[in-house]
């Protein structure tokens, strides 16, 4: 269980803070999709809860581990794919060699199982892969550690479209009970159908966080053509052929799918409706 | 699609990974050092052993050599080389891909940096050691080569610097020399983790102020307790004043070794100065 309670952060000492007082819990078994506007602190959360930064208030903890201590066992069950990363110029196997042995859940058979998803082909020289290849290899990679925690930092940048489609067909292939996985994006389209917990952040703290299960017990997304529905809705967003609206459930009315976007607007315009809704 | 890893490789690479798992952490930060950086330090050993073989053959081409100042300039030499290259022991630091690829790494800050240690200091030391052989026999080649007549014996042999060590004339100056070289490649390996980029020239630039401060300070000092008679070096004190020095000089490698190890655990992704 990953629990952050009241944390605080900033870069210098005497600026605003990044994050503040923020407070969160994240159960194994869930993929978490972690979102918020450009500079709402989602890698510096990430990197909170990585053990790179040290929090300036508050705690963070991941079963018995405090991540800023960085110890070997809480580092063998952790893994961060930032946003951007660097890997040695060396083969894929060599990389194998040095790399998977801090690792001791790594599984071969996995690594395989995961490339082949991929479509990548094992017998690479990591220094002559495209950005987008390179991301395949560690996502594979970060997917096969087996770690209780996977923080994802925008995975989907740098990817194609097959690409992108791929990263959701291995990540819900490389899921199971006692992981966690932590994506965090602003591209929201990419990561819509695989999670199953939202978190949406700004700097005062979290706006939303919540199961989608929940959220779609409470919340319907739909399009109309309707002008009329569309101004009785939550949120109204422009959409192709119409609206792409958010309304409040009614109890007899067939569940919907999750549009992220239109959440994530609603969530970030009217924060206060959002909060009645979810305490309700 | 398939992966093209055929069997033998898969059991193989297994095989290497189920049995690394099993070694110490420190042993596969050793491992991991020397594949993923092995371009790197082939470019250092090159440059260090190339450095030292240019030198032996300039000597050797202008009949230089067998001399105490000629040991000097090797030393001054295989000195600079290490602190280059102790001043580029956190090269990998100087940006956040870096220093999240080093951090995140599974194993204890100690290890890590022991590791980095090992590569920097004692192997740098032998790497130098054998470099100032390869320069000095550069020299008696080059000479051999030209057929050089000069009338000195000692120009003909490789000098043993390690003589200096078993005479009690120059004991201080060979321990000294030794103590000297790592303190002061503590001293940029410091500046590695302060100053993560250009280290080297920063290092440099505030020893120096800090050098010139310090020695105007001493000569005051000296000058001031030599005229009311509390200080005065003589052949009496020569040794008890060099002892004093060497063990300050030790202790404060020391002390320059584990600041740099206190700043390299609480590093953080992105990078401060205070």
């Amino acid at each position: 269980m990953l629990i952050v309670k009241d944390l605080t952060y900033s870069y210098r000492k005497h600026s605003l803070p990044v994050l503040r007082n923020l407070s969160l819990q994240i159960s194994p078994g869930s993929i978490c999709g972690l979102l918020g506007k450009n500079g709402a602190g989602k890698s510096t959360l990430l990197y909170l809860i990585s053990g790179l930064l040290k929090p300036k208030s508050g705690t963070i903890s991941f079963g018995i581990f405090t991540p800023w201590e960085r110890n070997v066992n809480f580092l063998n069950d952790i893994f961060l794919v930032p946003e951007e990363f660097e890997l040695p110029n060396i083969t894929l196997k060599e990389f194998l060699s040095t790399t998977a042995p801090f690792y001791p859940n790594f599984s071969m058979s996995d690594l395989e199982r995961h490339l082949a998803t991929f479509e990548l082909d094992a017998d690479v020289h990591l220094g002559q892969l495209s950005m987008g290849q390179k991301k395949r290899v560690f996502v594979s990679f970060a997917l096969a550690c087996n770690t209780s925690l996977l923080l994802l930092d925008e995975p989907t940048n740098g990817l194609d479209i097959p690409g992108k489609r791929l990263f959701r067909k291995a990540v819900l292939n490389g899921m199971n009970d006692n992981r966690t996985i932590i994506i965090s994006t602003h591209q929201v389209y990419d990561v819509e159908k695989i999670i199953d917990h939202v978190i949406i952040t700004e700097s005062n703290g979290i706006l939303l966080d919540s199961p989608i299960l929940d959220i779609t017990s409470r919340l319907r997304f739909r399009n109309t053509p309707n002008r009329e529905e569309a101004s009785k809705a939550l949120i109204a967003l422009d959409a192709p052929g119409g609206f792409n609206i958010v309304e409040l459930m009614d109890g007899d009315k067939e569940e919907t799918n999750v549009n992220l976007e239109s959440l994530f607007e609603l969530v970030l315009s009217n924060p206060s409706v959002v909060k009645s809704v979810f305490e309700s | 699609m398939e992966t093209t890893l055929n069997k033998d490789n898969i059991f193989s690479l297994s095989a290497t990974v189920d049995s690394m798992k099993g070694k110490s952490s420190l042993h596969r930060l050793f491992r991991k050092e020397i594949i993923d950086n092995r371009k790197l330090l082939m470019m250092e050993l090159a440059t260090a052993w190339g450095a030292c073989i240019l030198f032996g053959c300039l000597l050797g081409f202008y009949g230089r050599g067998g001399g105490f100042s000629e040991l000097a300039a090797f030393y001054f030499i295989i000195e600079l080389i290490a602190c280059i290259f102790g001043s580029m022991i956190f090269s990998d630091m100087k940006n956040k891909k870096g220093r999240i690829s080093t951090l995140m790494l599974p194993a204890s800050a100690a290890d890590k940096f022991f590791i980095r240690w090992l590569f920097t200091v004692p192997l740098m030391a032998v790497v130098g050691i054998i470099g100032y052989y390869l320069g000095d026999l550069s020299r008696l080649f080059i000479a051999w080569l030209s057929n050089q007549r000069v009338g000195s014996e000692a120009y003909h042999q490789v000098l043993n610097p390690f003589t200096l060590f078993f005479d009690y004339d120059t004991l201080y100056l060979a321990l000294l020399g030794t103590a000297t070289y790592f303190f002061m490649q503590s001293v940029y390996i410091l500046g590695g983790i302060v100053w993560p980029k250009l280290s080297f020239l920063k290092t440099f630039a505030l020893f120096y102020c800090l050098e010139i401060i310090f020695g105007i300070a001493s000569l005051f000092f000296i000058r001031i307790w030599s005229e009311d008679h509390l200080f005065r070096i003589s052949p009496k004190n020569e040794t008890t004043i060099l002892t004093f020095i060497l063990i300050f000089l030790v202790i404060l490698t020391l002390c320059f070794y584990w600041l740099t190890y206190r700043r390299f655990k609480n590093s953080e992704v992105i990078y401060r100065l205070f």
